[in-house]
């Protein structure tokens, strides 16, 4: 730095009257404005943007619950796997659960046989693909975040409303059924 | 009115409004800034719009470590030059800022301005524009321009010395 710049330590030292500013306003400004169809495209993007984003979100919920629910699956098939005898479980499948894990997979295997059979079963094929897996789990929850058409017939639950319990039901059904149980 | 941290902080949550709002507030100056470097108006609404769009994908995680005019100077520049270099309707590659242009012949003291200007390098001129124009403060063109303060200090005292020893633009810089 020369000996003439360290005078010109501060802001204040390189004042200038407003005219300044003004003219070279004057000399490099365009004198025109940015029109609305530019301030529309910027803004429309910028919403589009944040509506994905928003959307991600909830999606991420029910990947998280279809996770949750395979995991509950996994650990209950290890399970059965390990305090079950080959020929006991051929005869008699259910006499070798603990009171509590047999209670859980009754209740399992009622929801699979009261809902997932037959006409039912049809209904929570989802995508129409003739077959209930996890991706008609998430196929039922784009629907229901979208706000678009819901139909009766994905009640899944039975509780006279189509929502995230719904999706959960079906989650956690999908991964059992893809366990082969 | 909010600041532009707290916009910011705003639009990381999601919210549209928010961005709107910083979008309003800094568009005219990305506009000037955007004509200055393409002195053409269909180019710099192209960087207006590329300049935004680029602002958008840092949403959400985007942390402002100085003011927006340091982060948006440089994404103004480069994207400026890009949409130049793309476009057909500049004719020449020469520097922009190396284009005074021709102020009308009554307003005398703007053509004399404009003349001393020309004398100016381009780094000098540049400096010049961002502390006069832009009105930005050393540290933010420091940090705009990615040199330290010190070199900025002594391109923009070459550059008011220059208008200060000539008779034509001293008087911009009488107390």
């Amino acid at each position: 730095m020369s000996d003439t710049t360290e005078h010109f330590d501060d802001e204040a030292d390189f004042g200038a009257c407003p005219k300044l500013a003004e003219d070279l306003n004057a000399l490099f400004g365009s004198g025109l404005s940015v029109p609305a169809e530019v301030d529309r495209a910027v803004i429309d993007r910028a919403n589009r943007h944040f509506v994905r984003r928003g959307r991600r979100r909830p999606w991420s919920r029910w990947a998280a619950s279809a996770a949750a629910a395979a995991a509950v699956i996994i650990f209950a098939v290890v399970l059965e796997t390990q305090f079950s005898g080959p020929s006991e479980q051929e005869s008699k499948p259910d006499q070798h659960f603990s009171a509590p894990l047999a209670e859980r997979k009754s209740k399992s295997d009622q929801f699979v046989s009261t809902t997932l059979v037959g006409k039912a079963r049809l209904a929570t094929d989802i995508d129409e693909n003739g077959r209930v897996d996890i991706l008609d789990a998430f196929k039922l929850a784009r629907h229901i975040e979208s706000a678009e058409t819901r139909q009766a017939k994905w009640d899944i639950n039975g509780d006279g409303q189509v929502n995230r319990d719904d999706v959960d039901v079906l989650a956690f059904a999908a991964v059992r059924l893809d366990k082969g149980v | 009115m909010k600041s532009d941290e707290e916009l910011i902080a705003l639009v990381n949550d999601g919210d549209a409004d928010a961005f709107e709002a910083l979008y309003y507030r800094y568009r005219d100056w990305v506009y000037r800034l955007a004509w200055r470097f393409t002195r053409n108006h269909a180019d710099a609404l192209d960087v207006v719009q590329d300049t935004f769009g680029y602002l958008l994908r840092k949403f959400p995680g985007f942390e402002l470590t100085a003011s927006m005019t340091t982060f948006l100077y440089p994404v103004v520049k480069h994207t400026s030059f890009a949409v130049r270099r793309k476009s057909r309707r500049v004719s020449s590659d020469d520097e922009v800022l190396d284009e005074i242009p021709a102020p009308a012949p009554k307003e005398t003291s703007r053509r004399e301005l404009a003349a001393v200007l020309g004398v100016l390098s381009d780094e000098q001129r540049e400096v010049l524009m961002m502390k006069y124009l832009d009105d930005m403060s050393l540290k933010e063109i420091a940090a705009a321009l990615n040199i330290p303060i010190g070199t900025v200090k002594s391109r923009l005292h070459q550059a008011v010395q220059r208008l200060r020893d000539d008779r034509r633009t001293r008087d911009y810089f009488l107390e």
